[in-house]
């Protein structure tokens, strides 16, 4: 026997699955009921994409309940593969009932329900491993299977305190102590903790072994100052912090935040003599600063910390009004630029402490304009950029004219220039010190853009950018600012390029990748066949596949080796991922691209049907990074992420809901899918249920419900593009629930093309014999009388195309202008999904729908003589791009910045003619596109 | 600025540090691997909730005959705007610390590219690292590597 099986693990493991299938049918011939070779056979299949006649022997081996372990190690494979974990947990909960005092399969049935979360059924199992076996760790894992139950958002809030209690029930009855293992320990006190034990949890950690347990372990010793806290010992944490600072030369800022909140703590505690607490308070923070001052001295510029200390206990006894001398502040901070100015971390570490007006100001930058742009080394170039930041940040309205902004943009950029001096033996992966410069003189420029409305600006901004970038080939920073002033300027190609150089990897496609896919849409180039955008779609999305792969594995190895600590932060990180919102507005920008290049048809949109519905049963989490965008505006302006947003608009969940309820819709009126068809068709799991009460509301009700909320993320196009979808599927419904065909006939049809393709037929689906005869067949009411489209339908184009006239007029930025035909182009093909079903002539006249085929057709031919109109107009846009004059305008606005050598003309000129190339591609495109979008779908 | 250890959700923390210092390529589950096998060993440096700096360190899984068991620095990395502020040293030393008392290392072991003369600075001068060897074309773009050392046999409890 193994001699005839071996070949077939070989061959699986070298990933030759052809061969593993020959190998495998050679058996069965045979041997037609060997259930190992058919469990191989279904893997092999699983891996060579041949889902339908995997899923057939799949089921014939389940039905047989296999219990030995290579058939269950095989089947786990396949059933992961499928996405069918519900199953893998039977499988092997079946088997662990054929053979009960199997602790390897107990095992398995117990990691099999944590795959999939399945809390309650883990913690059954646990116990009673733990019961028949005696071994501890099974009476952790159920502890912490309780625990985890208690913490599910799926659980009901009731349940939560009784799950709470077993698990303190059952953690109180081990029969060795929990400090035996650290792990143990700290899910013992989190227990506690979280039913409110501190006491209790107190003494655990105070105890002698408590202490030798927290003091070896960093997680158990972070539990511990979470119990004090929580048993508001704020005075006592303070001690204790005092001690390690002193003693053990510990330098973490909690320490010392413990310090100072132990000063006033007299304070915050509801005193009965408010004049004694303060009293005590001023005392407290007296002896406070001198203990910070002693540590400021010893360790001088070596470590911030003490003067940074010195600064928040400052600003708090201001804000209680106990301070004392009304210069110290002004002093410190003094102190602290002369001491730190020479880091580049000086801005960030001051600006909680700056927010300074009328005199105080007056004061503060007289300190800051000392700092002159001549600079001999490179802290001495911190220092002055420093001293700009900060300046910065102080700056009032009256100081922010355009031309005082672009004034200010002219000098920080000379002192760019002149600060590459000091970085030019640089290796060529090293970053420019004087780079932060070339940062805030482009962002200035942004600003005089924003309070202009002057383009120009944006101009020199990119130019002088891509100077810097040619010099610090590294800084993501700079890459990033080039990323949005191009997407705002409709140098589509020219961001991509960028976003690709700074080589954004694994998790960060899901935090980063917002910056280029964002309403991405907008930029493609899929109706032409340039398929650039939805390939980065789907390069950025595969991390959410490792994660769903790979991290829930690491859960179940995190309970075999009893790292108890570490579980809960895996769940959520694998959780944040598998539901991250960039995720989804990922898919959503896929979808839109995707319609516009490929034939609408079933497959297409029965898919994509299914896929967004579980979408929007989904609860998000945003894990997208917009702090990383460096800001050194003035406080009192947007921020450079708000002012570089596109149309100013961030798309977040409400944005991603209205577009899921307009393509729901949209879908579900196209296709042939009802919930009772999807059901049968769907292999693998569906998602967990979710406990949100608006997400248990019936989908129809959801799917018409309008927010306010939502609505207030989306541009005033998008908007308007949403009444419009409202109305056109408001008016077609009732057509599409006739015309669609019954359920049992969508059946019979799906099992004929199963059998066609795999020579099967359909599982576990019974077809009523009337249903198999094909045609239309005659329906017993009347067809609903065909009414005249809502007047908003036929008007929308003809808006849209006046918005476009208006923006061309009005000289609007080209995001702007690409943004309204995208979405002109997008209502069309929204109209094409759900107007295709009455294209077909039978289906019109079997139906007796003359008259709507009619103004479909006249809604369309509409549509399709403004499309053409505004891609001949794009077109010629385009072609104007591609002229020398239009590059010298560009030349021509970038004056304020250009230079006799280096950043010189021709310098500027190249990145003019990049800009434009870009710009006309893109646009040029755009206009082709909706021609040919118009040609495929007349 | 806090020292504390590293979380597996600091992984979308870590990006800005990645973007600037990180050229390889290390997979979603080198980084789990890493912080269920050894969660002592990695630590990030925070400030305001802003991760600034982290080490990722393992201990060495095939210690050769005749070797110690000892760890490993993968990798380190500190945000430019926080260097020369002492912050990888104290990485660095809390990672140590670790191995040698909660895994008995004897010494710690770390690649670092040649050209690299502010790390090869930090590692020999302020950390009292040794060059050890030369490894040829050790990363991925074909530059060379010294692999250093520094024993940790004073550290040991």
């Amino acid at each position: 026997m193994d001699r005839q099986i071996r070949p077939i693990y070989e061959a699986l493991d070298t990933g030759s699955n052809k061969s593993a299938l020959l190998a495998c049918n050679k058996v069965l011939k045979k041997q037609p009921n060997n259930t190992l070779v058919k469990a191989l056979k279904a893997l092999a299949l699983v891996r060579s994409q041949k889902v339908e006649e995997a899923l057939l022997l799949c089921d014939e081996v389940l039905a047989s309940k296999p219990a030995d372990d290579p058939t269950l190690t095989a089947m786990m494979h396949v059933l992961r593969g499928l996405g069918r974990h519900t199953d893998m947990v039977n499988m092997y909960e079946d088997a662990y009932k054929q053979q009960p005092g199997n602790e390897e399969l107990g095992t398995q049935t117990f990691f099999a329900n944590v795959r999939i979360g399945n809390w309650k059924a883990a913690q059954q199992i646990a116990t009673k491993m733990h019961k028949q076996f005696q071994d501890d760790h099974y009476l952790y894992w159920s502890v912490m299977s309780a625990l985890l139950q208690a913490h599910d958002p799926t659980t009901p809030e009731a349940l939560r305190t009784v799950l709470l209690k077993l698990a303190h029930r059952l953690v109180s009855s081990s029969a060795t102590p929990s400090y035996y293992n650290a792990d143990r320990f700290h899910l013992h006190v989190t227990v506690l903790r979280e039913l409110g034990l501190y006491d209790e949890a107190y003494e655990m950690v105070e105890s002698d072994t408590g202490k030798i347990v927290c003091s070896t372990n960093l997680s158990c010793e972070e539990l511990r100052r979470e119990i004090w806290s929580l048993k508001g010992l704020t005075k006592e944490a303070g001690e204790f912090a005092e001690k390690r600072i002193l003693d053990a030369q510990d330098r973490n800022w909690l320490e010392f935040l413990t310090v100072v909140d132990a000063a006033f703590a007299d304070l915050t505690s509801d005193a009965e003599d408010a004049d004694a607490a303060k009293t005590a308070a001023s005392g407290r923070i007296l002896k406070t600063r001198e203990l910070f001052g002693k540590v400021a001295e010893a360790d001088g510029v070596k470590d911030r910390s003490g003067h940074l200390a010195l600064l928040e206990l400052e600003k708090r006894a201001r804000q209680h009004g106990l301070a004392t001398d009304s210069t110290a502040l002004h002093s410190l901070l003094d102190s602290y630029f002369q001491s730190f100015g020479g880091k580049a971390c000086c801005y960030e570490d001051l600006r909680p402490y700056i927010e300074f007006e009328g005199e105080d100001l007056a004061q503060w930058n007289a300190v800051l304009e000392k700092q002159t742009a001549t600079f001999t080394s490179v802290p001495d170039l911190w220092r002055y950029i420093n001293a700009q930041k900060l300046l910065r940040f102080n700056l009032t309205s009256s100081e922010l004219t355009p031309e005082a902004e672009s004034q200010r943009a002219a000098r920080y950029l000379d002192g760019y220039l002149e600060g590459l001096r000091l970085g030019k033996d640089l290796p060529s992966y090293d970053l420019q010190p004087a780079d932060d410069l070339a940062i805030l003189s482009a962002q200035a420029f942004v600003n005089s853009w924003k309070q202009s409305g002057d383009e120009s600006f944006l101009y020199n901004a990119a130019a002088l950018l891509e100077y810097a970038i040619a010099r610090s080939k590294m800084s993501y920073q700079i890459r990033l600012h080039l990323v949005r002033i191009y997407r705002l300027l409709g140098a589509a190609s020219l961001a991509l390029e960028h976003y690709r150089s700074i080589n954004v990897k694994q998790v960060q496609n899901d935090t980063l990748s917002h910056f280029i896919l964002s309403r991405a849409s907008t930029f493609s180039l899929s109706s032409i066949g340039d398929l650039t955008y939805t390939t980065e779609c789907l390069e950025s999305s595969r991390i959410y596949l490792s994660n769903s792969e790979e991290t829930a594995e690491f859960i179940v190895r995190a309970f075999g080796n009893e790292k108890y600590s570490q579980i809960p932060d895996f769940i959520v990180f694998e959780d944040r991922l598998d539901n991250s919102l960039q995720r989804d507005l990922i898919k959503m920008e896929h979808v839109r691209m995707r319609i516009a290049h490929e034939p609408i048809n079933s497959e297409l949109v029965d898919m994509e049907l299914i896929e967004l519905k579980f979408i929007f049963d989904r609860i998000h989490h945003d894990n997208r990074d917009f702090e990383i965008l460096a800001n050194y505006q003035p406080r009192n302006v947007s921020t450079f992420n708000q002012q570089t947003q596109f149309l100013e608009k961030t798309p977040g969940l409400g944005w991603l809901w209205v577009f899921l309820k307009i393509y729901i819709k949209a879908f579900q009126l196209a296709s042939d899918l009802d919930d009772t068809v999807e059901d049968k068709l769907l292999i693998g799991d569906r998602p967990k249920p979710s406990f949100d009460p608006e997400i248990k509301l019936p989908l129809n009700e959801r799917l018409a419900s309008r927010k306010q909320s939502e609505i207030d993320e989306l541009t005033p196009d998008e908007s308007h593009f949403y009444d419009y979808a409202s109305a056109l599927s408001e008016w077609l419904t009732p057509y599409h629930d006739y015309v669609r065909p019954p359920a049992s006939a969508v059946l019979a049809e799906a099992a004929k093309l199963t059998e066609q393709k795999t020579g099967h037929s359909l599982r576990c689906v019974d077809i009523p014999p009337e249903a198999a005869t094909n045609g239309h067949a005659k329906k017993d009411e009347e067809p609903p009388a065909v009414v005249e489209p809502p007047a908003s339908i036929v008007q929308y184009f003809d808006d849209m195309s006046k918005r476009f006239k208006g923006l061309l007029e009005g000289n609007g930025l080209p995001h702007e202008l690409l943004h309204v035909v995208t979405i002109t182009q997008e209502a069309f093909l929204l109209f094409i999904i759900e107007t295709t079903r009455f294209k077909s002539p039978s289906v019109v006249k079997v139906n007796k729908l003359g008259a709507l085929a009619q103004h479909i057709k006249d809604i369309r031919t509409k549509a399709t003589a403004i499309l053409s109109e505004v891609s001949a107009a794009l077109v010629s846009y385009a072609e104007r791009e591609s002229t020398a004059e239009r590059r010298k305008e560009v030349v021509e606005a970038c004056r304020p910045i250009i230079h006799e050598s280096g950043l010189d003309h021709d310098f500027v000129l190249n990145v003019a003619k990049k800009i434009t190339e870009s710009r006309k591609h893109l646009i040029d495109g755009v206009g082709k596109g909706m021609v040919r979008v118009t040609k495929t779908h007349a | 600025m806090n020292i504390r250890l590293a979380r597996v959700d600091d992984l979308m923390g870590m990006q800005a540090c990645n973007l600037q210092n990180l050229p390889e390529n290390y997979t979603l589950k080198y980084y789990l691997y890493h912080a269920l096998t050894w969660p002592q060993l990695s630590y990030v440096a925070e400030e305001d909730g802003k991760i600034v700096g982290y080490i990722l360190a393992k201990m060495e899984e095939d210690v050769q005959e005749g070797d110690e068991p000892h760890g490993h620095v993968t990798s380190i990395s500190v945000l430019r705007s926080y260097r020369r502020l002492g912050l990888a040293k104290r990485l660095m030393i809390q990672s140590q610390e670790a191995m040698a008392t909660v895994y008995k290392a004897a010494y710690v072991s770390l690649h670092v590219r040649k050209s690299n003369r502010a790390a090869l600075g930090l590692y020999r001068d302020t950390l009292g690292f040794t060059v050890k060897d030369i490894e040829k074309g050790y990363y991925a773009d074909g530059e060379d590597a010294y692999a250093m050392r520094l024993s940790l046999k004073d550290l040991a409890r």
